[in-house]
């Protein structure tokens, strides 16, 4: 079967969304999706409605590919701080980091969804701010809309993207 | 601190010397880090002799239980933090200090990201004061530099903090340890105080921390990691008459003597009144008596602290609340940077100490915090 949506990557904050809502099996189905490696490590619980934590397995869709997980080599890490402000490994979460470096590698067909500012913000200002969606976006191109929280949203997205827009502009954020 | 030129130019050599350095400092064997890292012990040993790189998040990974930034393996020469103990703990003290000195570079950073860093920074004494009385009179000069006024105990954290950006966290030392300090070129001064010891024991840790930190460049020149007797006992010095200022005491003793001796319940009351524990009360008496040229015998002085403090137990109820590990600036400043979107949910849990799925929750609650207080112009 083709898959809706093609070249996702997905960060620990997505899945941890996903699952608490009960999407993440039909959005497998729907998505072709990757996962950095750092990323399934940390996506490891989410909260239910009354606050119980309930434990987050991948290691099934990752044995049956159903998801794929990919590495960063020290040497794509290293150009990534040559290239841009060496302060956004410290700023990032390792797992939004290895999303990043990949998406720098890889074709502009890719995304990466989502939920935190600073991803989109870091994307704009390396001119990759048209690779950021939003969970509410990638959920309405499979047929799955639904309303959702502000940080999930298109509006969210675009806010930060054009933060870091700015950004670029004033140069920052970039060491060429 | 110098960095590499260029990510690119860097070698796995390069690399595997840094993770080795970051170990050692971290005072981990290789099958220790491997361990915490959940990185194969013959993987590690292949890193660090630079036989291979490691991919990134084994790097991440090894990162945390080093507690150091990734940006620690790109740099050529780091320079080495130091962390003075008052009394190393003797369970975990390099695991505390660690820790500590993290969350100083965290401090920083965040300062830096939200641009609100301290303008005057804990002076450096040129010269160590020779003697008691030299270390009283710096304590009665930063006592007026500070206008820490009658009482400067309760007070002495946030004027720290607010005026000479000091760094203060607290962590539980078990099952012994006081305090620790730190003062470095890239964060400033920081102190770290035991979330164990009751609030009046810590406002005079926070106060002796303080003569560390300004006698820092004279004393540590010579001696980085450990302080001498004679150091600490200047500190203690210190410490008692910043807190105690000697006329203030006198006023408040006023009327209590009953023939030339203050009774114990006296004392008891002052301590509460001055925010100070029993023990520096009285041993700040005992200094006084001393410089009075009274005859004062220090064993007598001991007995009778040991007695203050079991008639005090159930009236000193300051250490029921612990305080939290990071000050409230710090916290703050973390919730800037994650509005600003300056840092990550990820990272804001880690600089918060909480799960990243209590910062999610955190982020749904404050999605709508954007209202501003506003006044009205007429």
């Amino acid at each position: 079967m083709t898959k809706r949506l093609s070249f996702l990557l997905l960060d620990a904050n997505i899945i941890i969304e996903l699952w608490r809502l009960g999407l993440w099996n039909r959005l497998v189905e729907l998505c072709d999706i990757h996962v950095g490696q750092t990323v399934v490590g940390e996506a490891d619980f989410f909260l239910d409605a009354s606050g119980n934590r309930v434990a987050i397995d991948l290691s099934a869709d990752i044995a049956s590919r159903r998801i794929q997980v990919f590495q960063v080599e020290f040497s794509e890490l290293a150009e990534f701080r040559s290239r841009y402000d060496p302060s956004y490994l410290a700023k990032l979460d390792p797992g939004e980091t290895e999303a990043l470096v990949k998406l720098l590698t890889l074709s502009s067909d890719w995304r990466l969804c989502s939920a935190d500012g600073i991803v989109f913000k870091v994307l704009a200002n390396v001119q990759r701010g048209e690779q950021g969606i939003s969970l509410e976006e990638v959920l309405g191109q499979v047929g799955m809309s639904r309303p959702l929280r502000k940080q999930y949203t298109r509006e969210f997205r675009t806010e930060k993207t054009k933060l870091g827009a700015i950004d670029a502009i004033q140069n920052r954020g970039r060491k060429e | 601190m110098n960095e590499k030129t260029g990510g690119l130019s860097l070698t796995h050599g390069a690399v595997g010397e840094m993770l080795r350095v970051a170990r050692e400092r971290r005072g981990l064997s290789q099958g220790q880090a491997s361990a915490m890292a959940k990185v194969g012990v013959s993987s590690l040993s292949d890193f660090e002799n630079g036989k291979r790189a490691p991919s990134l998040d084994q790097l991440s990974a090894l990162a945390a239980a080093y507690d150091q930034p990734l940006t620690f393996f790109f740099e050529d020469s780091p320079t080495k933090e130091v962390v003075l103990w008052r009394q190393r703990p003797i369970e975990g003290a390099d695991e505390h200090a660690s820790r500590f000195l993290k969350w100083c570079r965290w401090y920083r950073d965040l300062e830096v990201w939200c641009k609100d860093e301290t303008a005057c920074p804990v002076p450096d004494l040129p010269k160590a004061p020779a003697n008691f009385q030299a270390a009283e009179r710096l304590a009665i000069n930063i006592r007026s530099q500070l206008d820490l006024g009658e009482y400067p105990a309760p007070v002495l954290l946030k004027v720290l903090e607010e005026k000479w950006g000091v760094k203060v966290f607290h962590q539980e030392f078990e099952p012994t340890g006081t305090a620790a300090c730190s003062k470095d070129a890239s964060f400033g001064a920081a102190i770290l105080l035991n979330a164990k010891s009751s609030r009046r024991r810590r406002n005079f840790d926070l106060a002796h921390e303080l003569f560390h930190l300004l006698t820092w460049k004279a004393f540590r020149a010579d001696s980085p990691e450990t302080s001498t007797d004679l150091e600490e006992k200047l500190a203690n010095k210190f410490a008692s008459v910043l807190l105690l200022p000697e006329e203030k005491l006198k006023a408040a003793i006023g009327d209590r003597w009953v023939e030339n001796r203050l009774p114990l319940p006296a004392a008891i009351d002052l301590a509460r009144a001055f925010d100070v524990s029993v023990d520096a009360l009285i041993w700040r008496l005992h200094g006084m008596a001393v410089k009075n040229d009274a005859v004062v015998d220090e064993g007598r002085t001991r007995a009778l602290i040991d007695k203050a403090r079991a008639l005090s137990r159930l009236s000193d109820e300051s250490s029921a609340d612990p305080p939290p590990s990071r000050p409230e600036r710090f916290r703050d400043l973390a919730v800037h940077a994650l509005r600003s979107a300056e840092i990550s949910v990820g990272r804001f849990a880690e600089y918060m100490g909480i799960s990243r799925q209590a910062a999610m929750a955190y982020v749904d609650e404050e999605a709508g915090g954007d209202e501003a207080f506003e006044l009205s112009a007429s």
